[in-house]
């Protein structure tokens, strides 16, 4: 076996820590464990398609959304795996799920406990603003020349202003220098909302 | 230096993510349509931004900028900023600059944002809403 193949792989069940955050009575439509290729990922957006027909708000936002993060997850998981294509993606797991009155999506990667810190306080800067100050977060942020990690940043920014809604998060210590890190999207299925 | 040649970018293949792009440096008119999600943005927006410096220090004749995007990644939005700032530099400068944006009225994100890049370049962008179904092709 080429040790080049898998580099910084765990012995976790990705799908299982995912699996105890989600509400009993929710049906499953969609679960997946393993590198986020870009394959895969436009692959879970047409099913997004098929899962969401009704209401097109609904539909845009949690395509949206869903795409912001898989792509965090191919591009800042520190669980990597390199594929026949030859590049390397970012290794997580994602539950798509239905309840009566909404859509979940949980998604999840393993996180470096240094990046974690810095993560954790972003979403809580996040969570304390109210819209207008999210917008000017926003702003600032973009404005910002590029750094590590800091489009993944403005990701969460306009998830939150996606889903007009805190972000849940959920974190579980796996060894000593890295965590599970899963973030818990829902979105309301009577979402209706008229330009101002 | 060669003239500027317009830059097009054909995505007839429906590439995943990929937008299509017609810039034409006779007439002024460039077009960014479909949907943004490239992994690899900067890659795809360098031509693009050199493109439109280029128009506007050695053509320097007026350019309407439409835009037509149906979603656009967080990547991609970095890079739409880059080429509002250089076409409000522009303006500034006497340019002629319209700037015309397509967009889902049911999409009140999408207008909040466009809104959001007003704010931050002071560049005057025309908000058309359509609906989805007149951009099907």
């Amino acid at each position: 076996m080429d040790k080049e193949l898998v580099k910084n792989s765990f012995d976790i069940d990705q799908l299982g820590l995912i699996k105890q955050l989600i509400p009993e009575n929710a049906k499953i439509l969609l679960e997946y464990e393993g590198p986020f290729s870009k394959e895969i990922i436009r692959l879970f957006s047409l099913k997004i398609s098929e899962f969401i027909k009704t209401n097109s708000q609904v539909y845009k936002k949690f395509f949206y959304v869903f795409i912001e993060l898989a792509q965090n997850v191919k591009e800042y998981s520190d669980w990597r795996s390199t594929l026949e294509d030859g590049k390397n993606y970012g290794v997580g797991a994602l539950i798509i799920g239905e309840l009566d009155d909404r859509f979940i999506l949980y998604i999840g990667n393993v996180v470096n406990n240094k990046d974690l810190e810095v993560l954790k306080k972003k979403c809580e800067i996040i969570n304390s603003l109210d819209r207008e100050s999210l917008r000017l977060f926003k702003r600032q942020q973009r404005n910002l020349i590029p750094g590590t990690n800091q489009n993944a940043h403005i990701g969460l920014i306009m998830v939150a202003l996606t889903t007009r809604k805190k972000l849940d998060i959920d974190i579980k210590p796996i060894d000593e220098n890295h965590s599970f890190f899963t973030l818990k999207i829902s979105i309301q299925k009577n979402f209706k909302q008229t330009s101002n | 230096m060669s003239e500027l040649k317009d830059l097009i970018i054909d995505n007839k293949d429906k590439r995943f993510f990929t937008p299509s792009v017609y810039f034409s440096a006779r007439t002024g008119i460039c077009e960014l349509k479909g949907e943004s999600f490239l992994e690899n943005t900067k890659e795809f927006y360098a031509p693009l931004i050199e493109w439109l410096k280029r128009y506007t220090t050695e053509v320097k004749k007026p350019i309407a900028f439409i835009i037509k995007l149906t979603y656009y990644n967080t990547s991609t939005s970095r890079s739409l900023l880059e080429m509002f700032n250089i076409l409000k530099e522009y303006q500034d400068n006497g340019g002629e600059v319209i700037v015309n944006w397509h967009y889902d009225e049911s999409d009140v994100d999408m207008k909040e944002d466009i809104e959001d890049y007003m704010i931050d370049t002071g560049l005057k962008i025309n908000l058309i809403p359509f609906k989805p179904e007149e951009l099907e092709e």
